[in-house]
């Protein structure tokens, strides 16, 4: 076995000296040569008979000298080697061939890799922390509206830190964006409150400096302390070593920077780069009011690392004791009713977090791999293209190969050169294909980042995209090739040494695998059409339909007086300042404040009870809530049904008022007017309100919910002014082009209040559909690659067969065949060939439809999966698109001049 | 690949090299190939390009190895000679051999009495 390998580690080293060892060779045998010939003299010959003899006895030297470099290097990889040097000779001989064939695969291979690249980074890449298999992250399963919560609160994570009885370590950490000073640079950046064990269970190691430590987040510690990211380190300090030790400031506050974090560890959460870590302990020092005691407060995420030997299922039943302990202890002060079953019935779990915890992943997973399995199909599509011009290739190539073959090369032989050409061809593609997928999928990367945070996101190819994109490549390669390979070496070297007169028939066998690598085309991209159908009307559907406000020309902002210090009645009264000074603003036409500007993705959810009416036990009586200003209707235009808006001389001294939307009408007065009806808040201090208005229903939390009951109040009565609100204002032009005046109208106030988070509801909207967005103009683009693919195709099958028979039209145009007669008969032959892939095709697309309906519901709008508007425009895009690309070659045909087609033959 | 013929040839040529440079310590290639003939007492009529094939393969399992050097006639000829492993392959074919010829003459003996 040694002597094996040791034998085949020595030809591959001969690989790379046969030139050495060839001429060594030549030295021994001519030695040889001598020594014989000098023996055969003695022996008493001439010195020419010596010399023949010698020649006879030692062999002839050109065979000798060949087959021992054969024995001393590998002959097969050698002439692969040859193979593919004649092959890219070949592919630059064919520059137009080439450019088509390369372009095609690069397109449809970087596709591919692109979508695997985001899949990686989001995925399947672990995080780079010791031994991440271990990691688990806390969920919460709920039977309402939030199915998965992963926020909980300080003290529920001490009570399962201190009672699990399954975890070597259990770590918090909270997402925060704070204002970051180093000298007189301020930003915000992301960072984290991470309890004192987060490092040491997570085993990251300090790149320089140390991490923070478990006491650092006990009482008594300073905790100003700070842990900078590797990524900070370089931008903002330039990687200077003697940073440790240095002070900085976070929201105003000094803290001191002790250590610099390993350079790959950016945090847990796929997406989000975090900057800086602090413990926990220093969160009441940031906020005013500290939410580590407040048992309502769910702000932190839990991550744990299991015992070895302990399953996921043991830690969910250990856990569960804990926690229901904590659920009924809370529940027992709560009203009986729906929400109180609700919160008994959820119950806690644990999800892997080898990968790191990733709203993205929730978020895009089921997105990604459907745009995985369509841009597969359209790289199949791709492979039949230049399988078929391989194909045509292969036909044009036949003297070639007749020759080879009757020169004694075997089938086998010119097998392995065509699977060596197509490889090659693969290969290139390849390569042009994972160049083209990095820009691709960093473009789409930003697509993706619709958050206010942008999404940092790794995209340098890992091993694992690379090795994907080999195979993906080799796997072409492979299947485009290996067809074209058996047919174009059938064939006998006589008839077709001579030169072929041009047949007047197109039903050979060539013709009629061209004619099914068409069909299977067609019927792909139809899968394609109508999985993009779906997708793209999901978005118009979701940009067509009202959503109850309008979002053109509205700028959007937030101010934060509290953070300035303003309190109470010094709040309403920056307010009022701000939206009197904005609704003079040139360029304004109204202002307004809101709690939550409209689809910001989050809001309040309270329990109401309604005067005179007498809710079901069971019965959900929960309302969105918006505390809004006067004018926020006008501004956001959701017409106002019935009654007024608030007035600006609602205080919290006069009578509260509230104004409902319609659907919260409809359910609790049935159409009875509620103007003057009284309903109460719950909360800490329930207030009365009297209904004013009614408002026509608008979304609230994102465009995809259900209408749901809601109530707004005006945010002057409330018990406790809010110290920060959100801004709208609708401008008569360009929105962002107002937001230097806002900015200084706010300035003109108060020099201390922050106002940010400009933007626009437009983007706001958009934000809010960021994965239907992804979504369909993938499948778009997938579906109109495939479509363009499957055209070239057909226009090239359509364009080779006019060719072919030039002189049977010529014949039959001397026969009286009318023009249109003879683009019909091209049209016809080209629409049957579509008919049958649409006839082969919807079947497979209805059964699939059917097949993930049910996965794929969460993610259309406003149409079923089994749509048939759907499935008849994919039908007739493909049919028009392949009667347009035979419209060339079938006009061409007609152009045929009877006479010189027949001289011709 | 190839016949099992020359299988047992090329295994027995490879046999008797590795043999011929034990005994006589190391040697070029003609000076091999005229060694065997001479000890066959010319029944073994060799062509002798193959010698060369054999003392490849040898090379190849390291059982062997070649060093240039000057031949009788002050030429520059390539000299092989044993290693230790070549030494112990030898001894485990020479046994092999041994028991395989022994084998074939009891069948032989067997297939004439009958």
């Amino acid at each position: 076995m040694r002597a094996n390998f040791r034998a085949f580690a020595s030809r591959v080293k001969g690989l790379f000296v046969s030139r050495s060892l060839d001429t060594d060779f030549a030295q021994e045998l001519e030695s040889h040569l001598q020594l014989l010939t000098e023996e055969n003299i003695l022996r008493g010959m001439s010195l020419d008979q010596a010399r023949r003899a010698a020649r006879l006895k030692l062999g002839g030297p050109s065979e000798l000298r060949e087959s021992h470099h054969d024995q001393r290097t590998l002959p097969l990889l050698e002439s692969m080697q040859q193979d593919a040097r004649f092959a890219l000779r070949m592919l630059r001989k064919n520059p137009g061939f080439t450019a088509v064939a390369v372009l095609t695969l690069a397109l449809g291979i970087g596709a591919n890799t692109a979508i695997f690249s985001l899949i990686n980074a989001v995925i399947l890449r672990s995080l780079p922390v010791e031994d991440p298999g271990q990691l688990v992250e806390m969920q919460i399963h709920r039977q309402d509206a939030y199915p998965i919560v992963t926020s909980f609160s300080y003290v529920e994570y001490q009570r399962l830190r201190d009672q699990n009885q399954v975890f070597s370590g259990l770590i918090t950490a909270s997402n925060t964006s704070l204002h970051f000073t180093s000298g007189t640079q301020t930003e915000a950046t992301s960072g984290q409150f991470v309890s004192g064990n987060f490092f040491s269970v997570l085993g990251v190691s300090p790149f320089i400096g140390r991490t923070i430590l478990p006491s650092d987040d006990s009482s008594g510690e300073n905790p100003s302390v700070a842990v900078i990211s590797y990524g900070l380190w370089q931008r903002s300090f330039g990687g200077d070593p003697s940073i440790i030790g240095r002070q900085i400031e976070i929201e105003t506050l000094p803290f001191t920077i002790v250590g610099v974090a390993a350079p790959k560890f950016s945090g847990l959460q796929v997406g989000i780069s975090q900057d800086f870590w602090v413990p926990m302990s220093a969160e009441p020092l940031v906020h005013a009011q500290s939410w580590l005691p407040q048992p309502g407060s769910h702000w932190i995420g839990i991550v744990g690392r299991l015992k070895p030997g302990v399953t996921s299922a043991a830690a969910r039943t250990n856990l569960g004791v804990v926690y229901g302990q904590m659920v009924a202890e809370q529940a027992a002060q709560m009203r009986e009713g729906r929400s109180k079953q609700i919160f008994l019935a959820q119950k806690i779990d644990v999800a892997p977090a080898a990968n790191g915890l990733s709203r993205l992943r929730r978020q895009f997973s089921k997105p990604l791999v459907i745009l995985m399995v369509l841009v597969g199909l359209v790289l199949i599509i791709a492979c039949a293209n230049v399988a078929s011009l391989l194909l045509a290739r292969a036909t044009s190539r036949r003297r070639e190969l007749a020759v080879r073959l009757a020169l004694g090369a075997s089938r086998r032989r010119l097998m392995r050169q065509f699977l060596t050409e197509s490889l090659v061809l693969s290969s290139v593609g390849g390569a042009a294909g994972l160049i083209l997928a990095f820009f691709a999928s960093n473009f789409l990367v930003r697509f993706m980042s619709a958050t206010p945070v942008p999404l940092v996101i790794d995209l340098r190819p890992d091993i694992r995209v690379l090795l994907f994109t080999v195979v993906v490549s080799l796997l072409s390669g492979t299947l485009f090739g290996i067809a074209p390979a058996f047919r174009a070496t059938q064939l006998d070297a006589g008839p077709n040494l001579k030169e072929r007169a041009p047949s007047l028939t197109s039903g050979r066998p060539g013709a009629r695998l061209g004619k099914a690598l068409i069909v299977s085309q067609i019927a792909l991209s139809l899968l394609i059409l109508v999985s993009a159908g779906l997708f793209v009307g999901t978005l118009r559907n979701l940009k067509t339909f009202d959503p109850g406000f309008d979002s053109d020309n509205v700028l959007l902002a937030s101010v934060d007086p509290g953070r300035a210090g303003y309190k109470d009645a010094q709040l309403s009264g920056f307010y009022h300042q701000l939206l009197d000074r904005l609704n003079q603003q040139p360029g304004a036409r109204s202002a307004s404040l809101s709690m939550v500007s409209p689809v910001a993705g989050g809001g309040v959810e309270l329990s109401v009870s309604v005067e005179g009416y007498v809710p079901h036990p069971d019965e959900d009586n929960s309302v969105y809530v918006n505390r809004v200003s006067p004018g926020y209707f006008a501004t956001v235009r959701t017409p106002l049904l019935l009654g007024g808006d608030f007035r600006a001389q609602d205080s919290p001294a006069s009578p509260q008022v509230a104004i409902i939307n319609e659907t919260m009408a409809q359910y609790y007065f049935h159409g009875a007017s509620p103007i003057g009806r009284h309903v109460t808040l719950a909360g800490n201090t329930p207030v009365e309100l009297e209904i004013v208005g009614v408002v026509k229903d608008s979304k609230y939390i994102n465009l995809r919910e259900e209408i749901h009951r809601t109530i707004f109040t005006n945010c002057f009565q409330a018990p406790k002014m809010p110290g920060s609100l959100d801004l709208e204002i609708r401008t008569e032009a360009s929105p962002l082009a107002l937001a230097p005046a806002v900015r200084s109208a706010v300035a003109e106030i108060s020099s201390t209040v922050p106002v940010s988070s400009f933007g626009t509801l437009d983007e706001q909207v958009d934000r809010s559909i960021t994965q239907e967005r992804l979504v369909a103009a993938l499948s778009g683009s997938f579906g109109a690659l495939a479509l363009l693919l499957a055209c070239i195709g057909l226009y090239g099958l359509m364009s080779y067969s006019v060719g072919t028979r030039v002189s049977e039209i010529g014949i039959r145009m001397a026969l009286g065949a009318e023009r249109a007669n003879v683009v019909w008969m091209i049209l016809r032959e080209s629409l049957a060939l579509a008919a049958l892939g649409v006839v082969i095709g919807v079947p497979i697309a209805l059964v699939t439809a059917r097949l993930v309906a049910s996965e794929i519901s969460g993610l259309l709008f406003g149409l079923s999966a089994t749509s048939k508007a759907t499935v008849v425009f994919a039908c007739a895009a493909l049919v028009g698109s392949a009667a347009l690309a035979s419209c060339v070659p079938a006009i061409r045909a007609s152009r045929v001049d009877p006479a010189s087609a027949m001289r011709c033959e | 690949m190839t016949d099992p013929k020359s299988d047992i040839l090329q295994g027995t040529l490879d046999l008797m090299v590795l043999k011929t440079l034990e005994a006589m310590g190391p040697l070029h290639g003609y000076g091999v190939a005229r060694r065997i003939e001479q000890i066959s007492e010319e029944v073994l009529q060799i062509n002798q390009g193959t010698i060369y094939a054999s003392l490849v393969r040898l090379l190849q399992r390291g059982w062997i190895a070649s060093e240039w050097g000057a031949s009788e006639n002050n030429r520059k000829a390539k000299f092989y000679s044993i290693t230790k492993s070549g030494k112990k392959q030898l001894a485990s074919q020479t046994e092999d051999w041994q028991r395989f010829a022994g084998v074939v003459a009891r069948v032989l003996e067997l297939s004439e009495r009958s």
